[in-house]
């Protein structure tokens, strides 16, 4: 080994150079006082950087992020919750709806006689005539202003609770 | 409380111990920061992201398997959320910061001459400062952290060699500018 530049040095400092390349080196840096120059200077940035101070956050961030955990596991099992409760009652719906409109073909069935489908039929063709209805020109501005309304009301909270949560975030 | 593994915590926060989370906050929020400061070079900036990544560990935490170390896992989220923050700022890909061809001349303002004590700490740490961010995480996560080079690779999904290259270049740098400095010359 004739030449020792600094990427031996730095196998060197690590220790991954085998035992004849280190006694190798060793005796080349005692002959060279540039060398030894070289090599001190390098262990003198190796033990500096094992002393580096480490910063200090200054202040209690362990707190502040356990908050704003608590707090996203509060919004998660409120959106659940939600979720949930509008599911429910919207299957409820569905279940009312099902169930009056099984319950006119159970009153209306007569076996042996084609009444009950024309009946049923009418039902059917009621309540399509009642959406109909519902949401014609005149009703419209009623049912878009109940619609609007309810969408307000939702926005206000959304932007309460959001306000909420920067603010426990923070 | 310190006895207590990374792994045991994580067990306890996924048996529904939330507040155990903080165990694993208190242990690495210094060191991260330390790496964060040198990454971002502003306090606030390090701060942010550190919270960030706290809060991305913690929801993710259902998804870490124990094959690999935690602090890895940990500083992976750091080292990325870092770097998507670096990345918004001046609009540069992570490719770019993981190009290793790119240590500018060191200086430091710490001046030896002046300085009744000669304290090369002080002078080491204030110019690392100033290392490229790769090459700051790097000795931060080397020296400060512990990490083995295949451990540092994993964190910054560069190669083994590419880490030592990156530690012999810093190291080299700052040997360098201590010989200018005549430093060394004085404890010989």
């Amino acid at each position: 080994m004739n030449l020792v530049n600094d990427e031996t040095l730095n196998k060197y400092l690590d220790g991954e150079l085998s035992k004849y390349e280190a006694l190798e080196v060793e005796r080349l840096v005692n002959d060279s006082p540039e060398l030894k120059l070289r090599l001190t200077a390098l262990k003198e940035v190796d033990r500096s950087l094992r002393n580096i101070p480490v910063p200090e956050i200054r202040f209690d961030m362990t707190s502040q992020i356990m908050k704003r955990i608590q707090w996203n596991e509060k919004s998660k099992l409120a959106q659940k919750r939600f979720i949930i409760i509008v599911s429910t009652v919207f299957l409820f719906m569905c279940l009312a709806v099902a169930g009056l409109v099984g319950f006119e073909i159970i009153r209306n069935y007569n076996p042996g006689s084609s009444k009950a489908v024309t009946d049923t039929v009418k039902y059917a063709n009621s309540i399509s005539d009642l959406i109909k209805t519902l949401f014609n020109s005149t009703n419209m501005t009623i049912v878009g202003g109940v619609f609007s309304f309810g969408l307000l009301i939702s926005a206000y909270f959304f932007f309460d609770y959001s306000k909420i949560f920067k603010k426990v975030g923070k | 409380m310190k006895d207590i593994s990374d792994l045991e915590i994580i067990e306890s926060v996924r048996n529904g111990n939330h507040s155990d989370y903080s165990l694993l906050i208190d242990r690495y929020k210094n060191r991260a920061f330390s790496m964060l400061k040198k990454m971002l070079r502003n306090e606030m900036d390090a701060e942010e992201v550190l919270q960030d990544s706290f809060l991305k560990a913690y929801s993710g935490l259902k998804n870490f398997r124990s094959e690999s170390k935690f602090s890895t896992w940990f500083y992976r989220i750091v080292y990325n959320t870092a770097i998507t923050r670096i990345s918004a700022r001046k609009r540069i890909t992570e490719n770019e910061m993981s190009s290793i061809d790119d240590l500018p001349e060191l200086k430091s303002d710490y001046d030896f001459e002046t300085s009744e004590k000669k304290d090369v700490n002080k002078f080491i740490s204030d110019t690392i400062e100033k290392l490229p961010p790769k090459y700051a995480t790097v000795i931060n996560l080397f020296y400060i952290d512990g990490m083995s080079c295949e451990e540092v690779g994993e964190v910054m999904n560069i190669g083994v060699s590419n880490v030592k290259v990156i530690l012999h270049r810093s190291r080299n740098a700052l040997k360098d500018l201590l010989i200018s400095r005549n430093y060394v010359k004085e404890i010989l």
